[in-house]
């Protein structure tokens, strides 16, 4: 802001300068793209974009495809901002809500995926799921979901991995694991109740 | 189901059932709304990978020629004329339909005041949800965006009523509602009533919808004017159906000049001049 000519004491301004302090959260950000601010959205999507593109390569799997992904997924952000509403969540959860939805439809659209074998696929998917457990470069957060995954039974854990990561649809869930539907909704469902009551989301 | 809902392993036409079913029960909508919010806690089990900076530079282009969803007014205000969102305290928020989720922005204008821009101005649930139904942005998919599955069953039948008759002028809103010079202004009557209306004045187009708005008369109608300094021209009619089902309307007729929208009761089938005072009356 250009005050010109006149000066102006800035302790005059406590309060703007006690705004100043306190670096906007994730939250604050999001509100302020949705009132069209360039420079919040671009400050977001230095903050979001190393989780949101490692959740699409998991998912998509293909790199450029992955980029074309991540562009619909941002921009769909930017678009729907005003739909966001901090007393349901937090910013990040409806980012990746926002990418895990638009990297599933991709992966379900796109041909290869289309045709690819159900028994091809359970064995990528493991192996990309060993991948990540050998890497483990997580944050403190990642870290405490994946412990939450791993505490469910196994027949839990893998219906919800191939469900969340292997972006499959539970019926091919249920042909993956060679069990019937009705099994694997319960699963999915006894699962993601342990888990949200051990990660406290309420 | 609401566990496979939130892992997005819904096929297709399975995700809008089972929304219709969450709906119906706020029990399951809770759930549903916690296990999403549960859901994308597992986007964080998988390792940061930093995209390649051209991204984030196609990303910003694409943005500042991306039109945004335009700020809705708050769903709190009891007196918005939304009927799904009176119990819709913040001990049960789930409840409410996500397209009204948003908080307003603050020291947000009077929603009557005309001519605003889209993107930050005032605007009301009704008129954007046209904006999402005419972009092709089906509500009922984007139910659960927030983590939000719910949309109450009655407004969510509303909205099946409205896309399906908004489908023959659908291309004419679409085209509306695409313009860049969007602006809305919604008044809302005496008798809670609101009636919005949306225009471009570079498309010369107009369409208008209502919402509460009373049967007329037996053997009466509501018709539609523009009003330039010339007087008030036929713009024609709201038909029963408009007003019942609460669809937008387009307004037909020459934008050139006209610095009034009105509409009076008349006698069905319309009359060539207005015989009753307006009921509404917009400057544009």
């Amino acid at each position: 802001m250009d005050y010109g000519h006149e000066s102006v004491d800035p302790m005059r301004f406590p309060r703007i300068r006690i705004a100043a302090e306190r670096p906007p959260t994730q939250e604050d950000l999001l509100r302020r793209v949705a009132l069209g601010d360039e420079d919040a959205f671009e400050a977001l999507y230095d903050a979001v974009a190393p989780v949101v593109f490692g959740l699409v390569r998991r998912i998509v799997r293909d790199p450029s495809q992955s980029e074309e992904v991540a562009q619909e997924i941002f921009v769909e952000v930017w678009q729907k901002a005003v739909l966001f509403d901090a007393d349901r969540g937090k910013a990040l959860s409806w980012i990746c809500t926002v990418a895990h939805r638009r990297a599933v439809d991709r992966v379900r659209a796109s041909q290869a995926s289309r045709d690819r074998d159900l028994r091809q696929g359970i064995k990528e998917f493991q192996e990309s799921y060993d991948d990540v457990q050998d890497q483990a470069v997580l944050r403190a957060d990642g870290e405490r979901v994946l412990k939450a995954l791993d505490s469910l039974t196994q027949a839990q854990g893998d219906a919800i991995r191939l469900a969340y990561y292997g972006g499959y649809t539970h019926q091919e869930v249920a042909g993956l694991l060679q069990v019937p539907v009705g099994t694997v909704k319960t699963r999915i469902r006894d699962g993601m109740i342990r888990l949200r009551d051990m990660m406290g989301v309420a | 189901m609401t566990g496979v809902h939130a892992l997005n392993a819904l096929g297709d036409g399975e995700r809008e059932a089972f929304e219709r079913h969450a709906a119906a029960s706020p029990e399951s909508a809770q759930e549903a709304r916690e296990l999403a919010e549960t859901a994308a806690l597992l986007a964080l089990g998988t390792p940061e990978v930093t995209p390649p900076p051209r991204l984030k530079k196609s990303v910003m282009d694409a943005i500042r020629s991306t039109r945004q969803l335009p700020a809705v007014a708050a769903p709190a205000d009891a007196d918005d004329g939304v009927d799904t969102d009176a119990d819709a305290g913040s001990s049960d928020p789930e409840t409410a339909p996500a397209m009204e989720s948003p908080r307003p922005p603050s020291s947000a204008p009077p929603a009557a005041s005309p001519g605003s821009e889209a993107p930050t101005g005032p605007a009301v649930p009704a008129a954007t949800k046209w904006w999402a139904l005419a972009a092709g942005l089906l509500l009922l998919a984007t139910g659960g965006l927030a983590g939000v599955v719910a949309v109450q069953q009655n407004e969510q039948s509303r909205l099946q009523e409205q896309l399906t008759a908004a489908q023959s002028s659908q291309a004419a809103l679409h085209q509306l509602f695409a313009s860049s010079d969007l602006k809305t202004a919604v008044q809302r009557l005496d008798d809670g009533a609101t009636v919005s209306l949306s225009y471009s004045a570079a498309e010369g187009m107009m369409a208008v919808s209502t919402r509460g708005l009373p049967e007329p008369p037996s053997g009466h109608g509501y018709e539609l004017w523009l009003i330039s300094g010339d007087g008030a021209t036929p713009a024609g009619m709201l038909s029963a159906e408009a007003v019942s089902a609460a669809e937008p309307t387009m307004v037909t007729g020459p934008m050139e000049g006209v610095t009034h929208f009105g509409i009076t009761v008349e006698p069905e089938g319309g009359s060539p001049a207005p015989t009753t005072d307006p009921i509404v009356l917009q400057e544009l």
